[in-house]
């Protein structure tokens, strides 16, 4: 606080200023005398007015008062120049609201930490399985259990078993509907660092027995029981079980799950017995708390080692198996969304950069005018360290300037992004324009400022650099910059716009138009197939039929001719060549619904039930692998899937390919049973010939006729369900895209201010060519060539970057090739398109000039 | 900043100590302080106007020193510095660090 006395001492040096200045004078004179009276020489004394500059000074804020000038100055230089003004701060703000936009979103979906105490001591456990590339799959409760008693990194070890959705009801609900829940250890809330904002947390005793107890989340507290503190100890029925309600959390825990609202102890599951006694059945997925003194590191050469030893130990189990930790964090943001984070952040910092050039480049321009000012300055004695601070304070205040319009920009731009991005981005609706982000935003301005503000600075009349041709090549070598940069920029947006298409080319391998999906809970299952037959009736519907869903973003188990998989006549493989199986029971005429082609054969139907053998059809890579060459129809293989015990499933069937991994990946090995001999299908496909979002009235009115309870939830159109795959290419591309264009449209300003000030300085010398001769059209080359260069040379230097760096996003390209000539060269073509345009209109204005008016302009 | 580099000039840090040291003995006017130093030091140590007086006045705005006019003692109206606590703690450290110094600056010239 120290600071505070002494500016408080200034600011009363400032008010009290004739005071001091009488009392320096006497101090002063006083001293004089003594030396008088004593004898002493006077022009010993030096320069008494210096020695009174120097102590005012120490009093009066010296160096504030004269940065209070520049200031004044700076605003007033401004004033006097709009259109420069208005363009540099439309520049920069453009920048500096780019910058804003996504540092804001990297600040809430990457720096904020997680709403839990010391998150980052937190790690998921996750069995891996290396060799087949599986890196997360659920842990069995027996080695959870082994993992919990000998693990010595943790405080806290604790599972959730994958999250599970029912119906909530009962008489106290206020309405039927679809929720999220899982089941949890008893440890799982401490483990977490969250308490209940009301009640409490299952105790290890109701773990123990089994007691039907839940914790409900603060949002489903608010909706159903009005936020009433008597929600404690009523019961509620959530997937056909009664819970009675102990506790609840407050807002914003939603682990693990953004979506999950309710938490019970697992031993009251339908499964637990079960899986408790089997080592096989991953079942629960496990984090913990990093004991005091444990790092990850540490914590993981532990759980490697302890893995390896339950590996030895139960080699059937738990073959190939070991432990993946990964901190909390990384796990809620994934590795893609980081990177694409980061790419982002750098193309708006290339935004900027490419803003600070063209304002730069303004400057110089400007500086050109005003060296007639900044001589008459110095020959009134002006030090060129103080003008030199003088054209800095100048930037500093158009980059501030531009940060306060760029601030409303960048809420706009905030907003949008929130609205847009895609749901794969975690936290994203959390993302706000808080403290960190005003302050990166006031300290990029502030650099951007230094940035474009130094170098024409440093070019002053005065300095060796104050030279008119040296100062034309710098604005030369900026717009070269620029061009470059924009150059990079672009080549990487047209990179990602091309895998967009190209991942919207592909064939899902089903026919998406016109159909509408949505899921349906009854409390009785049996139920569903009534609805289905009632929305078959519905005018214009031409197929139903229900499937366990169509993309599988997590690996689904790996199969192969092994222990627990043989094809008949095929030799055992190894494990290490399974490959991955998903299994979709199906209903109704659900290939019909997705315009799904079949091959060969028949499709299991409803005739394919309990009591007949198993039947199944494949898709053409399942076909493929095991039968190569050879028809796969009344071959038999060996499966658990349909009830549980091994046993001889036929091949009937062969249906053309679906993107069963994403549209991205190759599909991978697939079979369709039919639902009554596998689990009952989830997704509701209906297929219309009238507007498929028209229906959901009368879906829901039919539904809702079966049984008032029952709920219809994740009602969308297919195609939207196929645009949700590619959202994040889509966002991906289109800002991107965006920022390009930003770059594009400044380099091509940037290359305009050039030539239109290069032009208006050259006036003389066109009116003495046109004079002697030129014609318009040789004035007009010899204009284009001087800004045509430049934009060769950047767009030459451009692409050498673009050789170079493209390479680090190869892994976000789809079906192209980071050095992709055509993109290159399109993207080249464009721009070099953009800079002639630029140039045309300063060069077209040259040949404009008339040669008795240029000449007599003294 | 131009400082003149005269000989005999005293470096900035030296200069507070040896005022600092001076208003031991009791408030004193800028005149005083740097006759008495130029005395004391057996006219070796010249403290010149230019610094002394910038000198005083930072001291005063740091809380070192503390000022108020009084008579002299030809009965002038003159600026009376005198030490505060603050400056004393100050002479203290800087009086130690300087000692540290000089005499780790005296026994390498009397060995080297």
């Amino acid at each position: 606080m120290k600071w505070l006395g002494k500016a408080a001492l200034r600011i009363r040096g400032l008010l009290r200023r004739p005071q001091l200045d009488r009392d320096l004078d006497d101090e002063l004179r006083f001293h004089l005398e003594m030396n008088a009276a004593h004898g002493k020489e006077q022009k010993r004394f030096g320069n008494a007015t210096a020695i009174k500059e120097a102590c005012r000074d120490l009093w009066t804020l010296g160096s504030l008062e004269v940065w209070w000038q520049d200031l004044r100055y700076a605003l007033r230089v401004l004033r006097k120049n709009p259109a420069f003004t208005i363009v540099a701060v439309l520049t920069l703000a453009l920048g500096i609201a780019a910058n804003t936009a996504i540092f804001s979103v990297v600040n809430g979906v990457m720096l904020r930490s997680l709403p839990y105490p010391e998150a980052d001591r937190i790690a998921m456990l996750w069995t891996s399985t290396p060799t087949h590339g599986v890196t997360e799959r659920p842990t069995s409760i027996p080695n959870y259990e082994d993992w919990q008693t000998q693990a010595r990194s943790f405080d806290e070890l604790a599972f959730y078993a994958d999250f599970n959705h029912g119906i909530l009801a009962g008489t106290d609900v206020a309405e039927s509907e679809m929720v999220w829940y899982t089941w949890t250890s008893p440890n799982f809330f401490r483990a977490l660092g969250v308490k209940p904002e009301l009640g409490r947390a299952p105790t290890d005793e109701e773990f123990a027995h089994a007691d039907r107890v839940i914790v409900v989340g603060h949002a489903l507290w608010q909706r159903q029981f009005g936020g009433s503190p008597t929600v404690l100890g009523r019961v509620i029925n959530l997937n056909n079980i009664d819970f009675r309600v102990i506790g609840v959390m407050p807002p914003g825990v939603h682990f693990p799950e953004a979506r999950l609202e309710a938490w019970a102890p697992a031993t009251a599951s339908r499964w637990w017995s079960e899986y408790r006694m089997n080592r096989g059945r991953g079942a629960v997925s496990v984090f913990g708390r990093l004991r005091a003194g444990v790092n990850m590191q540490q914590a993981r050469a532990e759980m490697t080692t302890l893995a390896a030893a339950l590996e030895k130990q139960f080699p059937l189990a738990n073959g190939m198996s070991s432990v993946n930790l990964v901190p909390l964090s990384v796990q809620v943001l994934g590795t893609t969304v980081p990177f694409m984070l980061a790419i982002l952040l750098g193309a708006v910092a290339f935004v900027l950069l490419i803003a600070c050039a063209n304002v730069a480049n303004l400057l110089l321009a400007r500086g050109a005018a005003r060296q007639q000012e900044l001589a008459m300055r110095t020959a009134l004695g002006a030090s060129r360290a103080r003008l030199i601070r003088q054209m800095l304070t100048e930037s500093a205040v158009l980059a501030l300037i531009a940060a306060c319009v760029g601030l409303p920009l960048a809420a706009w731009g905030v907003d949008l992004l929130v609205r847009l991005g895609p749901q794969s981005i975690p936290r994203l609706n959390t993302v706000t324009i808080d403290g960190r982000v005003l302050l990166f935003t006031i300290g990029v301005s502030v650099l951007a400022g230094f940035l474009f503000g130094l170098v024409p600075a440093l070019r002053m009349p005065g300095g060796e650099w104050g030279k008119t041709a040296k100062r034309t090549r710098l604005r030369g070598v900026l717009v070269v910059g620029e061009f470059a940069l924009a150059m990079l920029l672009l080549t990487g947006a047209g990179l990602l716009i091309r895998s967009f298409l190209g991942v919207l080319a592909v064939d899902p391998g089903f026919d998406p138009k016109g159909v509408l999906t949505l899921r349906m809970g009854f409390r009785n299952p049996a139920q569903i197939r009534e609805a289905m037959d009632k929305i078959r009736a519905l005018p214009g519907v031409q197929a139903v039929g229900t499937i366990n869903g169509i993309f599988f973003e997590a690996g689904p188990k790996a199969i192969g001719v092994g222990t627990f998989h043989e094809v008949e006549g095929r030799p055992m493989e190894p494990r290490d060549q399974w490959k991955p199986l998903v299994i979709t029971p199906n209903s109704g005429e659900v290939f019909r619904a997705l315009g799904m082609r079949l091959l060969k054969g028949r499709l299991p139907d409803d005739r394919d039930d309990e009591r007949s053998p198993a039947v199944v059809a494949i898709n053409e890579t399942f076909a493929r692998r095991f039968w190569p060459g050879e028809n796969p129809l009344g071959r038999r293989f060996k499966s658990t899937f349909r009830t549980g015990t091994m046993e001889w499933i036929t091949v009937v069937g062969v249906v053309q390919n679906l993107r069963n991994m994403g549209l991205e990946k190759e599909p991978v090995s697939q079979m369709f049973p039919s639902e009554k001999q596998g689990k009952p299908g989830a997704n509701l496909l209906i297929r219309t010939s009238t507007d498929p979002l028209a229906l959901i009235a009368a879906v829901r009115r039919i539904v809702r006729e079966i049984d008032p309870r029952s709920v219809v939830w994740e009602i969308a159109t297919l195609e939207q369900q196929l645009a949700d795959q590619t959202a994040q290419r889509r966002f991906q591309a289109w800002l991107l895209g965006l920022f390009s264009a930003i770059a594009v449209v400044l380099a091509g300003v940037g290359i305009y201010g050039l030539l239109h000030y290069s032009v208006a300085q050259r006036t003389r010398e066109i009116g003495v060519r046109m004079a002697l001769g030129a014609r318009g059209g040789d004035v007009m080359r010899m204009v284009l060539r001087e800004g045509m260069l430049l934009a060769v040379v950047g767009v030459g230097v451009g692409i050498v970057a673009a050789l170079a760096l493209t390479r680090l996003i190869a892994s976000l390209l789809f079906g192209v090739a980071p050095d992709d000539a055509l993109t290159i060269g399109v993207v080249a073509t464009l721009l070099l398109m953009v800079a002639s345009t630029a140039c045309y209109i300063p060069a077209r204005k040259a040949t404009r000039v008339d040669p008795m008016t240029a000449l007599r302009c003294d | 900043m131009g400082r003149d580099k005269s000989t005999g000039e005293l470096v900035q840090g030296t200069l507070d100590m040896l005022v600092l040291k001076t208003l031991t003995r009791g408030s004193q006017h800028g005149w005083g302080i740097a006759q008495f130093i130029h005395e004391i030091s057996d006219d070796v140590l010249r403290v010149e106007e230019g610094s002394l007086y910038p000198a005083l006045h930072r001291m005063e705005l740091d809380g070192l020193i503390a000022s108020e006019w009084g008579l002299s003692e030809n009965n002038r109206r003159a600026k009376f510095y005198k030490l505060t606590a603050a400056g004393r703690k100050r002479l203290a450290t800087e009086a130690e660090s300087w000692n540290r110094l000089s005499g780790a600056i005296a026994r390498v010239m009397q060995t080297a």
